[in-house]
């Protein structure tokens, strides 16, 4: 059952085997397993439900109601990078465009090999990857959804021989809308909302919105419960209080707040929660074409590619609503006025990066988290190097121009390859990417060695009992590709111990 | 959100940028005031959280009253001629000084949100859908059909 905010106006107070904080992709999965496995499970998500009807299209809005910060959170560190987490039942898998790649190789190998993950070695990782496509049904996304936005990207990367697929996505008829970021009101969307926490439910879970969990309560090192605000989604009032006690604790709050929850309930065992948090290094350019490419059509993220030449360098065609997607764009005053007739002929090229980033999660005084992240001017100049190859290949394949980004030394318009080549000047650095930084894990990492990591290999946080973290603030260095699916087989894997599953 | 000295100041301060930002002109897109900057995004302010909520409302407030430490002019922003704020935000987006550039991207960010989000605007730049939403306060015209999944560019055949 799912309970919504005027059911729970007088507070909660409640029992149960174990509570899961968060509903996201980690919380959704740990909630079902251990529901299945027969515990009374109860699941915390701190923003409300969402329901097709909620999921207007007037963009803003959307973003002010189910995300954190409004939509407004940033980065602070190496420059203010915009980090858009969705606050909301099914969290970031909402709002997402839902892209589902298996863990490389490569990564998986340094996982075991440098951080001693060495229980990633068995097949049962394999599987739990499995069961998460099979669970939430991911397919490449079909040609008859790209449309032509999505096709010149595949084409620009072919002028400049790379290879490209239609990228895997949990999604079931895919209407072609681009709405992923604010919801997907067609029902395609396979957001664990709809395709994970009805198991949940089926098995007795109890799922409880507007439930923001301040913390965990503990005694001695045994994890008891927690306890937190009943938060009411417009306006983020508070209007009540919670408890509930449980002997299984799993905290699921995404790589922010998951650090978050455990300094406040004072557990950082060595120091370590909140620590080393990395993202992916990012950006993209806008290509504008002489053909309409009618861009508010064709699935919002359908065609990618993996650099065969830099390990860790991804490229995705991308799409978002025009207020969310153009903010950078296009200049102010009367030539913005002008060129916006030029969205219709619009392409995002986007990069993705696995650099070597670090940074930290820390408690404000209110609970929220303070971010910070630092970049390294080499990463920056990979995902500089990838945009111009990014933009050489749209000019190739007839780009009117090419916007990188406001960056000192670079036209606004590129409409040559020597235009492109100011993007790889030494001046430029990680401050005049055109980022944001979604993808962000390592804040509690999963670790072989305790100096290391907060969180043992079982997901249990080191030097408590009954205590486990089970989303990519586990991760122990970035993943390469979109998160979720790790995410998910991770705590696939996590809770299947704690609830005795086979794995 | 209630009248007081300083949401007035806000707004003041909204309506300044957003007179420069979105400019009236002959190319036919609306300007400000068809798309109702000011109050659409008062309206917004009121929906963010209180911390996000203060840290926007002091920003239009700084470019309302501190126009002279910015270098545009003596008085309040939204009183100082047009083409001296005009050239201020795009010295801004390009300025030395990080503060200054940091400022003109979150004034660009917040507003370009706001215009782009007005049906008119939705209009104006032709967008449309595949289907109809439950809740589309845009009003975007609906195609059906227009994708396919065997033509070299993925319309359908006879789409432009």
């Amino acid at each position: 059952m799912i309970h919504e905010l005027d059911a729970l106006r007088d507070g909660f107070e409640i029992e149960a085997d174990a509570v899961v904080i968060g509903t996201g992709a980690g919380g959704a999965i740990a909630a079902a397993n251990l529901a299945e496995a027969g515990m009374k499970v109860v699941c915390l998500e701190a923003g409300p439900r969402v329901r097709p009807e909620d999921m207007t299209r007037d963009a803003p809005k959307f973003l002010a109601k189910y995300f954190w910060d409004g939509g407004l959170r940033l980065l602070e560190g190496t420059a203010p990078i915009p980090s858009m987490q969705g606050r909301c039942l099914g969290g970031s898998t909402v709002s997402n465009s839902a892209i589902m790649l298996k863990l490389p190789d490569y990564v998986r190998q340094e996982w075991i090999d440098d951080d001693g993950l060495t229980h990633l070695r068995d097949e049962a990782f394999d599987r739990a990857f499995e069961r998460v496509f099979l669970e939430t049904k991911t397919a490449p996304t079909p040609m008859d959804v790209q449309g032509p936005r999505n096709l010149i990207i595949r084409d620009a990367l072919e002028a400049m021989g790379i290879d490209s697929y239609p990228l895997p996505r949990a999604v079931d008829g895919c209407k072609g809308a681009a709405d992923c970021i604010v919801g997907c009101a067609s029902g395609a969307k396979q957001s664990v909302d709809r395709s994970v926490l009805p198991r949940a439910i089926e098995h007795g879970a109890e799922v409880y919105t507007c439930a923001h969990v301040d913390r965990i309560t503990m005694d001695g090192d045994r994890a008891t419960g927690v306890t937190g605000r009943v938060v009411d989604p417009d306006g983020r009032r508070d209007v009540a209080t919670f408890t509930v006690r449980a002997p299984h604790v799993v905290v699921a709050a995404g790589a922010m707040g998951t650090p978050v929850i455990l300094q406040m309930s004072r557990i950082n065992p060595g120091r370590q929660v909140g620590n080393n948090l990395e993202a992916h290094v990012a950006g993209g350019v806008v290509g504008v074409t002489h053909e309409p490419l009618h861009p508010w059509i064709g699935a919002s993220q359908g065609w990618g590619a993996i650099d065969p030449n830099t390990p860790g360098l991804k490229y995705e065609s991308l799409w978002a609503d025009p207020s969310v997607m153009l903010v950078k764009w296009g200049g102010v005053g009367r030539p913005f006025m002008r060129r916006l007739r030029d969205i219709d002929h619009a392409t995002v090229g986007a990069v993705v990066y696995r650099g070597k980033t670090w940074g930290s999660v820390r408690p404000r005084r209110d609970g929220s988290p303070k971010m910070k992240l630092y970049i390294k001017r080499s990463d920056a100049h990979v995902v500089l190097k990838a945009m111009k190859l990014m933009s050489d290949g749209l000019l190739r394949c007839g780009a009117r121009y090419v916007f990188p980004g406001l960056m000192p030394g670079v036209v606004e318009e590129m409409t040559s390859e020597r235009d492109t080549a100011a993007m790889l000047s030494p001046r430029l650095h990680a401050g005049h990417l055109p980022m944001t930084g979604n993808h962000v894990f390592c804040s509690c990492r999963m670790t072989g060695d305790p100096r290391t990591g907060a969180v043992d290999l079982d997901g249990r946080v080191r030097g408590t009992k009954g205590l486990w973290v089970c989303d990519a603030s586990l991760f122990p260095s970035p993943s390469a590709v979109n998160p979720q699916a790790t995410v998910m087989a991770m705590s696939d894997l996590i809770s299947r111990g704690i609830g005795g599953l086979a794995a | 959100m209630r009248d007081t000295f300083w949401t007035r100041r806000v707004a003041d301060g909204i309506g300044g940028v957003s007179e420069v930002m979105f400019p009236g002109g002959d190319d036919g897109a609306p300007d400000w005031r068809e798309t109702q900057m000011v109050e659409r995004t008062m309206e917004y302010l009121g929906m963010l959280p209180t911390r996000m909520r203060r840290l926007v409302m002091l920003m239009y407030v700084a470019i309302e009253l501190c126009a002279p430490l910015l270098f545009v002019g003596l008085g309040r922003f939204s009183r100082i001629s047009f083409d001296r704020r005009d050239r201020a935000m795009q010295r801004w987006r390009r300025s030395p000084l990080p503060h200054h550039r940091l400022l003109a991207d979150a004034l660009k960010a917040q507003l370009c949100m706001m215009y782009l989000s007005h049906p008119a605007v939705q209009a104006h730049i032709g967008a449309f859908k595949t289907y109809a939403a439950p809740n589309d306060p845009l009003n975007l015209p609906v195609r059906h059909g227009v994708l396919s999944g065997d033509t070299p560019n993925g319309l359908a055949p006879g789409v432009s």
